[in-house]
């Protein structure tokens, strides 16, 4: 018993310490707590908030899927790694542009690009299209489609706003529109929120 | 540490009689035998399905089409789903069964109540089902070794606590004075895995905070599960299998001892270590590069150990395959440790994070280590337990092969490969598309590698068949009992 009382106090030592140390001194650090989310940056004003409505949604979509696999949402400091200079951002992500998200999608992976700001760099159809057939936008693109997120619609008075515009064999029949359906929907509407467009104290924008 | 015990050289060394010590350890096996069996005839499985969504995740990496009709069979979904078969699945089934029988044996203690532990398996492995099937319906996280669905969380947890109350029992009731350094830690493991387990889903699923502690938290668990977890059972297999496999002592025990100790009170610091260049505090992510750097200690003095005392075991090593198993582990310890402590270097993370180089580090530990030496385990153990030997020694020779040549096409390309992502990714006059392209041409090395271990796989489970059909046949027809030698030729 002894012996055993031993090695416990030993394991205690190394996981009670570290959960201590990293976790609970590290959450308080990182929590909407001590981050404040409506503050003022060299005169305008800057207020962090959650993801609402179909973006919401959307970011559900994003962890169902899987994205995570293969892209990350953080943008690293200048001078450490090609984030910026890739144009992944135009400042390095703080813990505070997360502090209101119930989901945090940092990912380990960039199979593709970082997303944290893609919503300033592509616009609502090119999502669409590039949810459907990634190649048809980026030669040697890896990224699969999600063509099963679409879906053909009679078109009755005029065309769908977001149907795609397809040519060819891929065409829908005629009188008929291919349209994302509400996933893809949620999706484009929580990629469009992604973006990197505010200051912060800790960490300005550079032109 | 002194209070930890006398230290015996070898898992036998005491002073019983041999034929009392050989009645007692048979007493031992044949009372684990239908948890044992449970455990990894589970692990098999799971090792069988992880061989086909490991061949379509590598496979869709770089043939994105491939059966990308619906969201249940797309890279979002199988890849997770891979990782988490071959992690709770495989890898963990196999080190509740061996753990048991390692503790067990050590303290010289029958299974009490096997019944509940087959309990404890139908547990983890039902949890572990409904999980692969919340993944695959869409219901996974974001985070790496986090995969299954929180709602599984009870369910497994409760199956790992019934195991890991067998197992610290089975140390308390031993019947020996001393203690081996497997039995530390195999009690260490058993002890940390259920806590960080619990700790985990309760800040992530149960009480989840927002914001990026939940990434804090996620890494912290999977740099505890696997050094505390994975490398706890692992180390302590190969402790134990060397000197029985060598019939050689361990090199050195005041090593074990040394190593224990940095891998228990370092092991759950270095996750953060990933975190580096993300968006947290500086000093979370000092605190997991320096204990990482602090690791090195235990991988050193551990591969030193387990190299040098197979060193002086060279006709051993030459003939017998589950030593050689238990080498190829030993080795992937040690490269898997180095690799460890080099990747979160700030200077070299810089470069290699985010890129394919950490899959050959997570590959090269959870399957080059900890995989090998449970193959290494059950090759050895198995017999013992059915007492019946393998039928096909041959087998083992083609699966040690195969999973070599796959481990080396596996490993190499990824972290060559990762390098050179790196570099490219910091390098924005290369256009993105282009990396990626690059990158696709390496791993098909990795999807290459993976058919090399799925034939090794296929050859452990025509060997595992068959062992299960001859002695069921020589349990219900005794008159052919096939001769057994107990295990002796073993991979000879």
């Amino acid at each position: 018993m002894k012996k055993f009382f031993c090695l416990f106090l030993l394991v205690f030592a190394g996981v009670a310490c570290s959960w201590v140390g990293l976790l609970l001194i590290g959450s308080g650090a990182l929590s909407a707590r001590k981050l404040e989310t409506s503050l003022t940056v060299a005169g305008d004003d800057v207020v962090l908030e959650m993801d609402l409505g179909l973006a919401a949604r959307g970011k559900e979509v994003y962890r169902e899927l899987g994205c995570v696999q293969c892209h990350t949402q953080q943008v690293r400091r200048p001078g450490y790694g090609g984030d910026l200079d890739r144009g992944w951002g135009s400042r390095q992500t703080v813990a505070r542009d997360y502090v209101l998200q119930d989901l945090v999608a940092l990912g380990n992976r960039r199979i593709g690009p970082d997303l944290t700001d893609v919503g300033s760099r592509r616009d609502t159809e090119w999502f669409y299209q590039h949810l459907y057939d990634p190649t048809s936008l980026v030669d040697w693109s890896t990224s699969p489609s999600y063509a099963y997120l679409f879906y053909d619609k009679e078109v009755t008075d005029e065309t769908s706003a977001t149907a795609l515009k397809l040519e060819g064999n891929d065409a829908p029949d005629p009188g008929f529109e291919r349209v994302p359906n509400f996933d893809a929907r949620a999706l484009v509407a929580y990629l469009e929120s992604l973006r990197l467009d505010y200051d912060l104290p800790e960490s300005k924008r550079i032109n | 540490m002194t209070d930890i015990g006398p230290s015996p050289q070898s898992p036998q060394r005491d002073a019983h009689p041999a034929s009392r010590l050989g009645a007692e350890t048979a007493e031992v096996d044949k009372s684990i035998r239908l948890p044992f069996l449970f455990f990894i005839l589970s692990g098999w499985i799971w090792l069988l399905a992880a061989s086909l969504f490991g061949y379509l995740t590598f496979w869709k990496a770089h043939n994105p089409e491939f059966l990308n009709t619906h969201a249940w069979i797309s890279f979002g979904r199988v890849s997770p789903a891979f990782n988490a078969m071959l992690v709770y699945g495989f890898a963990c089934n196999f080190a509740f069964g061996l753990g048991l029988w390692m503790i067990s044996r050590l303290g010289r203690v029958p299974v009490r109540y096997p019944i509940l532990l087959v309990v404890a398996a139908i547990f983890w492995n039902g949890g572990v089902d409904i999980g692969i099937f919340g993944i695959l319906r869409g219901d996974l996280n974001v985070f790496d070794y986090l995969e299954l669905p929180g709602y599984v969380a009870p369910v497994i947890l409760a199956g790992l606590l019934f195991v890991s109350v067998w197992v610290i029992l089975a140390f308390i009731n031993r019947r020996t004075d001393s203690v081996y350094a497997s039995q530390w830690y195999l009690v260490a493991g058993f002890l940390a895995f259920p806590w960080i387990f619990l700790i985990t889903a309760a800040m992530l699923f149960v009480y989840p905070t927002a914001g990026v502690s939940q990434a804090l938290v996620a890494n912290w668990y999977a740099g505890s599960l696997l050094w505390l977890w994975f490398g706890s059972v692992g180390t302590a297999l190969l402790y134990y299998l060397i000197p029985k496999l060598s019939g050689k002592p361990i090199l050195s025990y005041e090593l074990a001892r040394f190593g224990f100790l940095v891998l228990v009170l370092v092991g759950a610091w270095t996750g953060t270590a990933r975190l580096a260049g993300g968006p947290f505090p500086a000093w979370i992510i000092t605190v997991g590069i320096a204990s990482s750097l602090l690791l090195l200690v235990f991988f050193l003095v551990t591969g030193i150990n387990f190299l040098g005392s197979m060193a002086s075991a060279r006709d051993a090593l030459s003939s017998n395959t589950a030593l050689q198993f238990a080498f190829v582990g030993a080795l992937s310890l040690l490269i898997s440790g180095l690799a460890s402590t080099l990747l979160p270097l700030r200077s070299i993370n810089e470069i290699v994070q985010f890129t394919i180089a950490w899959e050959a580090r997570h590959f090269l530990l959870l399957y080059g280590f900890f995989s090998m030496v449970a193959f290494a385990g059950v090759y050895y153990a198995l017999p013992k337990i059915l007492q019946h030997d393998w039928p096909m020694a041959f087998m083992i020779q083609t699966h040690l092969y195969t999973a070599v040549i796959g481990l080396l096409l596996v490993v190499l390309p990824l972290a060559l490969g990762g390098w050179n992502q790196g570099m490219a990714l910091n390098d924005p006059s290369i256009p993105f598309v282009q990396v990626v392209r690059t990158t696709t041409v390496w791993m098909l090395g990795r999807s290459l590698g993976w058919l090399f271990l799925i034939f090794g796989h296929l050859a452990f489970s025509l060997n595992l068949i068959l062992l299960l059909v001859e002695k069921c046949k020589s349990v219900c027809c005794p008159a052919n009992e096939y001769s057994t030698t107990v295990g002796e030729r073993v991979g000879s």
